[in-house]
């Protein structure tokens, strides 16, 4: 049994710990570094024109475009896909917000990262993109790990119901290949080259300093979208005025 | 220092840690500390979750009930009484279970190593072999009593 000076010490010793602890956290949720620091410093992409997406989901009269230079291998990007990209799917993409669209950034520090670009592609055709991007980033840990790779790719498409006929011709002809790395080499001019690089209406969020967190991303959405409606609004006063 | 000071000490130590992934888990600490990459691809695999709670915060409501076992051990009558041993030493053998099953994933299923999953599983490991140690400590006490009553 401790003694009540033994006893003062280790309360002086558990508070100099607790105060040690806030502090850690406070100044890492502060400093959110580099979450999307996987290679090389931020881009920076100017508001004009994104090049077409491959894959997008969500309303053309949509008031926020979001545009998502993701790497399938980059765990970042799993962070994005796992836990943020759900619910901007049923907050944000299925209230007619936010259109997002999904752009091919494979990194060539990733070994396995075209496989899985390849297979997603293929499952694009079967109009099945989107469920074979939740497998792919739900599993990354398996298939990147695994001597079979492409086995563990070909059940995540049987999972989600495709024609594995045409599966299997696709990823064996390796067609969309082409229009992958074109992609790449596209963003790659754009100055992309870290990722997950998330770019709304054209211009690049900031996720190292705003965060990847649903809640971060749907402030920026929600500010960005009341600026286009009310200038929405007023084009469309100016236009009655005529 | 008694096992139970120890106990709470690194009770508050594995709760900082679990506290840590499971803010992470909420979105508020940007990238995880890990350098190797690992740590992402452990915390973002299904097996982050158990039955549905994320692992990090059954984390931290296990080492909060050991904190709270260990510093209540500490005052009145349960700092003579046993009980609060038994039970930080039962409170640590789930945690050392689970932390072992946690470690066998990393290794043999997802194929990553999560230096803070790591961390935690050697403090539970140590807060049950600090219990383990007062219970024998209390054990022995006893019996030298009743030796003592006896003679």
């Amino acid at each position: 049994m401790a003694g009540r000076g033994g006893l003062k010490n280790f309360y002086l010793l558990l508070g100099v710990v607790v105060v040690g602890g806030v502090a850690a956290l406070v100044y890492k949720s502060q400093t959110r570094g580099s979450a999307t620091a996987e290679t090389g410093p931020m881009p920076v992409v100017a508001a004009d024109s994104v090049p077409p997406a491959a894959y997008v989901i969500g309303s053309d009269t949509a008031p926020v475009v979001i545009d998502d230079y993701s790497d399938f291998q980059c765990p970042f990007c799993a962070h994005l896909a796992i836990l943020t990209f759900p619910d901007v799917r049923t907050r944000l993409v299925n209230t007619g917000i936010v259109r997002w669209r999904f752009h091919d950034r494979p990194l060539n520090i990733h070994n396995k990262t075209l496989r899985a670009h390849l297979a997603a592609a293929c499952a694009a055709e079967q109009n099945k993109f989107f469920p074979m991007h939740d497998q792919i980033y739900f599993h990354q840990g398996d298939w990147v790990e695994s001597n079979h790779t492409d086995d563990l790719l070909r059940d995540y498409a049987k999972g989600i119901g495709l024609n594995m006929d045409a599966y299997d011709a696709c990823v064996k002809s390796a067609k969309p290949m082409a229009r992958i790395q074109a992609e790449s080499r596209r963003a790659d001019q754009m100055g992309i080259n870290s990722t997950p690089t998330l770019l709304v209406n054209g211009r690049l969020y900031d996720s190292g300093k705003r965060g990847l967190g649903f809640d971060d991303l749907k402030a920026y959405v929600d500010s960005v979208a009341a600026v286009v409606r009310a200038e929405r609004e007023e084009e469309r006063t100016a236009a009655a005025k005529k | 220092m008694t096992h139970r000071m120890v106990s709470a000490l690194a009770a508050l130590v594995g709760l900082f840690v679990s506290l840590y992934l499971w803010l992470w888990h909420l979105g508020l600490m940007g990238s995880l500390a890990c350098g190797t990459g690992g740590c992402e691809v452990v915390q973002t695999s299904r097996y982050a979750t158990f039955a549905g709670v994320p692992v990090a915060l059954l984390g931290v409501i296990g080492y909060a009930a050991m904190l709270g076992v260990s510093l209540a051990g500490l005052h009145g009558r349960w700092a003579a009484s046993r009980a609060p041993t038994r039970l930080l030493a039962a409170l640590a053998a789930l945690g050392v279970l689970f932390s072992g099953y946690l470690t066998y994933l990393e290794a043999e299923v997802i194929h990553a190593w999560c230096r803070w999953c790591v961390s935690s599983a050697l403090i539970v490991t140590a807060i049950f072999v600090t219990a383990v140690i007062g219970m024998r400590g209390q054990a022995q006490g006893a019996a030298s009593r009743e030796q003592g009553a006896g003679g």
